[in-house]
């Protein structure tokens, strides 16, 4: 009976079933343990008034009700966006430049390559103060060096203004996450066979028709995959806010990840925090579903 | 084998400006990081510009030293990106192999969910994060940093690696097989060794991910001596006016071990990335 028991549940399970699950166990307890479970959890809090080391009671969806009459929060939506928006389409456009920079036969291409990566491979909380520093009002070398060549008269306060500081997040952004895409772009670009272009060179094809007809179609799954994964890093990345602005003056740089844990942290509003977190959330879902599905076609 | 164009000065005109512009935009930072670093107070708060350090000055690096716990920090990195590294290659080499060369229901669905927990940002997780670390009252305690770090160590690892199984020949540990090795064995002896240039990219992503992190880094801990690096470099803000010449030498030294890996890795990571087309 048992025997037929067991041999039952292999053919349902499969053949290798029992040991299967036994070498996934270790990373089943990571995925349930520490992200599903957590996941859920966080559900669970933003239905809750909960402060920091104190109960939690339930205020059903009133977390979310005083978040979503609140204007602040349709501004740090709308910073959210331009941080991801701008940042990503900047980073894009950068980065294809450098790619086909770095693929033409040049000299000393290695260390040109090697180089422009570097912003890659530093901690961002190092360049995001390298940047907070450079662009400081009173000591930062953009306002000296450009006072010092007379482009400006008095100093600007390039992340105290509330019209400058977004932008100034979008420029590290772009300064950081520009090596990502050449990276990825070079990798794509170095798979597109070379006859493609000699063939169209005799058809008589210039440098532009080949690269909307050759280049670009061959890149498209890498910048597909490059677009998605980095749109959703860009804006879910606290370091730039917090280091360079806080989300000042005001919330005019605020971006979603800084509500979150200024909420959740700053105001030790645990509940808060997680209705700021949950409330982005569909966005990205959107985004997570697309590149998954990508994902896994092109491992196939 | 690219088409040889002749020297052509419209062509080399887009080449070269654009290039030189990018190098500046791209090194810029990174010099008056350096330059910073190695320029005494004197020099850096008065209003003249000047773009070399004179004279150059270690002093930021021995208060540093001996007047911060940033070599205690140092450490706490060290500690933290290891034993994470470790534990996420262990834990990635067997998901992967189960999920690339065993049969059994559910493989399908555990390796979705793998990559759609991956993309799960940190910024939604570290809420409850920090809620479960502190039922646990692990809040405060470097070990925490283990806990919150394998959330995108381990779905990244196991991603990495089942893609480049799914290279490799199956043949070799099927003959291992007929010969009497175990699965397990077959793992050991001949996907391992294998997969040895993705191992090298996991280990080295695993460990720079790590390094860098700074949300979890920054919620989890809060005394200065068991804090890591990057939390550490954020606090140098509040204590002191003048504290950026301290925080630069500090950046360049939690800068270097990421660096070095890059650099000594460089080769494998750009094939890597097309693997798993990866970095946070």
């Amino acid at each position: 009976m048992r025997a037929l028991g067991r041999r039952n549940l292999r053919d349902v399970m499969g053949r290798d079933w029992i040991l299967g699950y036994l070498l996934l166990l270790p990373a089943l307890a990571v995925l349930v343990g520490l992200i599903a479970y957590p996941f859920l959890y966080a559900i669970y809090l933003s239905l809750q008034n909960k402060p920091i080391g104190a109960p939690g009671t339930f205020v059903g969806l009133q977390n979310f009700l005083t978040l979503w009459r609140s204007p602040i929060f349709y501004q740090v939506i709308r910073n959210t966006l331009i941080v991801m928006i701008v940042g990503v389409g900047l980073k894009f456009l950068v980065g294809l430049m450098v790619a086909l920079i770095l693929n033409e036969r040049i000299k000393l291409r290695g260390l040109w390559r090697a180089l422009l990566f570097f912003p890659w491979t530093i901690p961002i909380v190092v360049s995001g103060f390298s940047w907070r520093w450079i662009l400081d009002d009173m000591n930062g070398v953009l306002n000296m060096t450009l006072s010092h060549l007379g482009i400006i008269d008095s100093y600007i306060v390039w992340l105290g203004d509330p019209k400058l500081a977004i932008w100034m997040i979008v420029a590290a952004v772009l300064w950081e996450g520009t090596p990502f895409y050449t990276m990825n772009f070079l990798a794509g670009l170095s798979v597109i066979p070379s006859e493609l272009y000699e063939a169209a060179r005799i058809d008589g094809a210039g440098s532009i028709q080949c690269f909307f007809h050759i280049t670009l179609p061959g890149l498209s799954n890498v910048i597909i995959i490059t677009t998605l994964l980095s749109a959703i890093w860009t804006a879910t990345e606290l370091q730039w806010v917090f280091v360079l602005t806080k989300g000042g003056p005001g919330h005019a740089s605020e971006t979603f990840p800084m509500m979150a844990y200024s909420q959740a942290i700053g105001a030790k509003a645990l509940g808060m925090g997680a209705a700021v977190a949950l409330s982005f959330f569909p966005m990205f879902l959107v985004l997570i579903f697309f590149l998954t599905r990508r994902m896994l076609r092109s491992e196939e | 084998m690219r088409r040889r164009a002749k020297i052509n000065p419209i062509r080399a005109f887009f080449i070269v400006v654009p290039l030189a512009i990018m190098l500046f935009w791209t090194l810029g930072p990174i010099y008056w990081i350096v330059v910073t670093a190695f320029t005494t107070n004197d020099q850096l708060y008065r209003p003249v510009l000047s773009l070399f350090p004179d004279p150059i000055t270690l002093s930021h690096f021995r208060e540093l030293f001996w007047e911060s716990p940033f070599l205690r920090q140092l450490r706490n990195s060290f500690y933290v990106s290891t034993i994470t590294t470790v534990v996420s290659a262990v834990v990635g080499c067997t998901a992967a192999y189960a999920i690339t060369r065993l049969k059994f229901r559910g493989r399908q669905l555990i390796a979705r969910f793998l990559i759609w927990s991956y993309l799960v940002p940190a910024s939604v997780l570290f809420i409850p994060l920090f809620s479960l670390v502190q039922t646990l009252g692990l809040v405060g305690n470097t070990n925490s940093l283990l806990l919150a770090y394998l959330t995108f160590t381990v779905p990244f690892c196991t991603w990495l690696l089942i893609g480049y199984f799914k290279t490799l020949p199956v043949e070799l540990e099927e003959a291992a097989m007929v010969d009497g090795c175990s699965h397990v064995g077959a793992l050991w002896r001949i996907t391992l060794p294998l997969a040895a240039p993705a191992l090298v990219v996991t280990t080295l992503f695993s460990f720079t991910l790590s390094w860098n992190e700074f949300l979890y880094a920054i919620v989890l801990v809060t005394n200065p001596v068991d804090q890591t690096v990057t939390a550490g470099i954020a606090t140098f803000v509040g204590e002191d006016v003048y504290f950026w010449g301290k925080m630069f030498a500090g950046a360049i030294l939690m800068s270097l071990p990421p660096v070095i890996l890059y650099l000594a890795g460089q080769r494998w990571v750009v094939g890597g990335l097309t693997m798993g087309g990866v970095k946070a």
